[in-house]
């Protein structure tokens, strides 16, 4: 266990430079908003949006509880779901090889660490540290965005509601990561150099011989890309789906009249503990499966792997 | 300088290049390994048995095999053939041979991302053969900086780091391939002393790969020349030095020893020098004991 544990931290050391950009990413962009934010309600332009709901629909205290919840979850997929899902295919797919990009993989491999140990080291560093720090980024987020609610909102922001929000938006997006991470890290045992560019490269090769396939026989084999981009998000989509009106919030755009947002956000209660069992479900279960059977075939391929510099 | 391929070699053939291994406790036994990397054969069957205690030097030219022969030891490669390390089969990756076994590549082959201390404490972590006590006398000794990381030590102080982490370590096998490329000749001296100062006793095994055999050659007790992935030649080196003399004769006397059929000759100042296995019969010859780099040119020609 001692020496598991000093893998890790050696992990995280070493990948603390990946990993802690994405912090800093996250603090710039929210810099950022505030910034306009603030400039925008100065010069009063009327049509402030946040998490693409319009800054006016927080003044009516009706839909507080709703939109301090709605708003974490907007922001969550929206705003940072993409540009973590872009880090998390960076780190996953390098993730067994920095070694060798620092030449000192023999150095490394001349310690007592068996693969399963090894991989499981940079697994949990890599995806599960990436993961852990996407919270510290959804923590910003939740202040910021309370923050930027309170002032409007006439001080009735609902710490909860909004903390429910992000907690649960996270949690869902953790799972899609940890998904999308599993492939990513797949692709790193088994490619040594670009292997997001040659992973790609196959799925595209695969995507087009089945579209070829499927335009002369007919036979309508289905898209991989489809079931991979299923396979990540589809939880996501379900628990979106759970909350109809979310969906509508989500895609406010300048049209949307106040009256509207505030008839779509008058919710039945939240039923808060429905929206949480949304992650305990088959869909979520199998997805951590195939996670760990991703990860089980991950060592056993970068088992077979040769070291040599 | 010159080879002269004649009955001496095969007698040098015959009496050393037999790979006849020292009689002793073998901690490895390499049997039939060939490796291939593509179309080029790296290893070609080689066959040797490493013995408890000795410090062996492997010697050969670029290309030759010496690296993948280390790799092919550590289970770093997959290879025909069968490596037994004390009686037990190695597995590829088998990372459970580093619990006694400690291999140094190159000093450059530590990790830069992290500092002195976090290097220290993550080999600490992970290697159960880590003696504390080893290491705080070697860290007295030692200048290192330990809130500086890899990355900026220079190459002496990348030297010093290494071997602290493997001469804290209580292991019973070191293998070093080509551990000083890139040091200068001061840095390379006291790595090699430090090694056999620090490391070294009867139950020890050092397996040195290097290109600097001069410099390794008054620590080495035996020596393996390898040449395109075969071993040509395992030896004690005392008893191969016995066998050759390195004589030195003026050059208005080089009939005479190439009338003794020299295993090589080359020119000096006013001298031509030559590897015999009896004296010549002439008092103008001087002799010395031959120097490892001439035998293995000897045998496998050219330059080192």
């Amino acid at each position: 266990m001692n020496a598991f544990k000093a893998l890790l931290i050696k992990d995280l050391q070493t990948n603390k430079k990946g990993l802690s950009v994405t912090v800093w990413i996250v603090l710039g962009l929210y810099l950022v908003l505030i910034a306009s934010f603030i400039y925008a309600t100065k010069q009063n332009t009327g049509n402030v949006m946040l998490g693409g709901i319009p800054m006016e629909m927080f003044q009516n205290p009706d839909v507080n509880s709703a939109l301090s919840f709605a708003v974490q979850v907007a922001l969550m997929f929206s705003f940072l779901g993409f540009m973590f899902a872009i880090q998390m295919v960076s780190i996953s797919t390098s993730i067994m090889n920095t070694d060798v990009r620092h030449k000192c993989e023999l150095f490394h491999r001349s310690q007592p660490v068996s693969v399963w140990q090894l991989t499981a080291s940079r697994f949990a560093a890599g995806i599960g540290g990436f993961i852990a720090l996407t919270l510290v980024a959804g923590i910003i987020q939740y202040f910021v965005a309370t923050l930027l609610l309170f002032i409007p909102a006439g001080f009735k922001v609902d710490w909860w509601m909004g903390l429910n929000g992000m907690l649960l938006s996270w949690a869902h997006l953790s799972v899609s990561l940890l998904v999308l991470g599993s492939i990513g890290f797949l692709l790193s045992t088994v490619f040594k150099d670009n292997a997001f560019g040659k992973g790609a490269l196959i799925l595209g090769g695969i995507q087009v011989a089945i579209w070829i396939i499927n335009y002369l026989t007919h036979l309508g084999i289905p898209s991989p890309v489809t079931a991979l981009a299923n396979l990540v998000m589809s939880n996501i989509r379900d628990f979106t789906s759970v909350f109809p009106s979310m969906q509508y919030g989500i895609q406010f755009n300048s049209h949307t009249t106040a009256q509207q947002g505030v008839e779509a956000f008058r919710l039945p209660p939240m039923f808060l503990g429905n929206l949480w069992s949304s992650l305990f479900t088959w869909g979520i279960a199998l997805k951590l499966a195939v996670s760990g059977i991703l990860y089980v075939l991950s060592t056993c391929l970068y088992q077979r792997r040769e070291v040599q510099f | 300088m010159e080879t002269t391929n004649n009955g001496f070699l095969e007698a040098l053939d015959k009496q050393s290049m037999t790979t006849e291994e020292p009689k002793a406790d073998h901690i490895m036994e390499i049997r039939n390994v060939s490796k291939r990397f593509g179309k080029v054969q790296a290893l070609n069957n080689v066959t040797l048995n490493i013995p408890r205690g000795r410090i062996i030097g492997l010697l050969g030219k670029n290309g030759a095999g010496k690296s993948t022969l280390m790799r092919c030891m550590l289970g770093f490669l997959k290879y025909e053939g069968d490596i037994h390390y004390h009686g037990d089969k190695l597995r590829h990756n088998d990372s459970n041979i580093f619990r006694s076994v400690a291999f140094i590549p190159d000093v450059s082959a530590l990790d830069d991302r992290l500092t002195v201390a976090q290097t220290i404490a993550y080999v600490k972590g992970v290697n159960p053969a880590w003696n504390d006590k080893k290491a705080d006398a070697l860290l007295e000794k030692s200048d290192l900086p330990l809130k500086q990381k890899v990355k900026n030590l220079s190459k002496g102080m990348k030297t010093k780091l290494y071997l602290l982490l493997v001469l804290a370590l209580d292991v019973e096998f070191l293998l070093l391939d080509e551990p000083t490329i890139g040091l200068d000749i001061i840095f390379r001296k006291e790595f090699f002393n430090t090694i056999l100062g620090e490391f070294y006793d009867e139950t020890k095994t050092i397996l040195i790969s290097t290109h600097e055999v001069n410099e390794v050659e008054h620590i080495l007790q035996d020596i393996i020349f390898i040449d395109k992935g075969k071993i040509i030649l395992y030896e004690d080196i005392d008893k191969l030095k016995q066998q050759y003399l390195e004589v030195k004769v003026p050059r208005e006397n080089a009939e005479e020893l190439k009338r003794h059929h020299p295993l090589q000759t080359w020119e000096g100042l006013g001298y031509v020098h030559g590897l015999v296995t009896e004296k010549l019969d002439t008092e103008y010859a001087e002799y010395s004991e031959p120097q490892l780099a001439d035998l293995f040119i000897a045998k496998v020609g050219g330059e080192q």
